[in-house]
């Protein structure tokens, strides 16, 4: 299936760990500059279809022994404003494995400082 | 557990040929607030089954009772008895505390440490006395209110032991809910996987989810059946429960017929009857029995 590329913007007009939320050929997509690299979330959260994306940017709690609390993944993981279901913002899969539902994830090529989005050409609204 | 030792060998073993029996010595000292003399009591009786019952029959097999008031006196009293053949697992006497609270952590910590699986089971306190657990919303007035509403003591408590990492911490340790129904087991585990998934990060050491520790850890016995009277309902239910490794039988003798002939056992599908009556019980109690 080939994809279609979409310019978002610059990337200077992407601030770090701040989703910004864009209609892309009728899907809202959430655009987050995670520093190293730039991603793309469907702004719909595969529990119960809330905003996602305008939720927390945030790290979370590692797996641990009992009684211990172990922070990590900092500005890796997306918190759905609704339920606080956690999603990876670079593979969309929930963290841990606490559902084997995934938020859609897009494909982002950075090039000389432009921001483009890769949508599969007949992707359903 | 009845009082006279040769008397229940004769009904169990003769007339209703069981095999293996785990004596439970209920007392009401979930209610009592002197620990020492909770202690004398629970340390005398525990000797007193040890010495009188256990020898008049192979077929007794004792739950030492722990110490509630005194969870390090409790674990020195598992200590004591644990090495004594026919012993085969700890009874704990539940306070107004829930299970998965480090309070009792020296008692699980010497029952896994002994191989010895815990059993709850109603003492009679529960909803009436303090001390005891509470029955959830208010104090029922009546005697079915009050039963109806001793499976929200368990649930709490399932939901307890899993949350709060009991069994990371002690990850050979199981824990058998005797007589406090199962159908309400598999609706609380999914409310459970639910909210474990959206509260994670409040109990980051529940590494898998919650129905994940069901046939690991938790046990639950025939005994107080409150499942369906359609079969195919109940075979649902059997299964929701992953009844096939979690059921014991449980006859609640000197309550009622041993056999129960009207009830769960008669109805239990036929490949299920040799793990309820017997695998599920070699396999928990780690061939003490």
């Amino acid at each position: 299936m080939s994809k279609s590329r979409h310019h978002v913007g610059s990337l200077a007009e992407f601030p770090l760990h701040q989703f910004r939320i864009m209609e892309i050929e009728g899907l809202s997509i959430g655009i987050v500059n995670s520093g190293d690299s730039v991603y793309a979330v469907r702004n719909l959260c595969p529990h119960q279809l809330a905003p996602l994306c305008r939720g927390k940017v945030t790290g979370t709690m590692l797996p641990s022994d009992p009684g211990e609390l172990c922070y990590g993944l900092h500005n890796q993981v997306i918190r759905c404003p609704w339920h606080n279901w956690e999603f990876r913002i670079d593979t969309g899969e929930a963290v841990f494995d606490t559902s084997t539902k995934r938020a859609k994830t897009y494909r982002v090529d950075v090039d000389e400082g432009q921001v483009y989005i890769r949508l599969p050409s007949s992707t359903p609204k | 557990m009845g009082s006279n030792p040769r008397l229940v060998a004769k009904t169990l073993f003769e007339e209703n040929r069981v095999d293996a029996a785990v004596l439970m010595p209920l007392q009401l000292i979930n209610c009592w607030t002197d620990g020492d003399l909770a202690t004398n009591l629970v340390t005398a009786m525990n000797e007193f089954h040890v010495a009188e019952w256990l020898p008049v029959h192979s077929g007794f097999k004792l739950a030492i009772c722990a110490i509630p008031q005194d969870p390090v006196r409790s674990a020195l009293e598992i200590k004591r008895h644990a090495g004594h053949r026919g012993v085969c697992a700890v009874y704990l006497p539940l306070l107004n505390i829930l299970m998965g609270n480090r309070y009792y952590h020296p008692i699980y910590a010497a029952a896994a440490e002994a191989g010895l699986p815990i059993i709850v089971h109603p003492t009679g306190a529960e909803g009436n006395y303090v001390g005891a657990p509470v029955i959830a919303g208010g104090t029922p007035r009546s005697a079915p209110e009050k039963r109806v509403g001793l499976a929200q003591i368990a649930q709490a408590n399932l939901t307890s032991l899993i949350f709060e990492g009991t069994f990371s911490r002690y990850s050979q340790l199981k824990v058998i809910f005797a007589e406090w129904g199962f159908s309400w087991v598999p609706p609380l585990l999914w409310r459970m996987d639910i909210d474990w998934a959206a509260c994670r990060i409040e109990t980051p050491w529940v590494k898998m989810k919650p129905t994940e520790y069901l046939a690991r850890h938790l046990r639950f016995t025939t005994s107080s059946f409150d499942a369906p009277t359609d079969d195919n309902e109940l075979a649902t239910l059997l299964r929701l429960c992953a009844s096939e490794q979690t059921m014991l039988f449980g006859s609640n003798y000197p309550h009622g017929d041993p056999l129960q002939a009207d009830s769960l056992i008669s109805r239990l599908p036929a490949s299920m009857r040799e793990r309820v009556f017997a695998e599920n019980a070699l396999e928990t109690f780690g061939g003490r029995i």
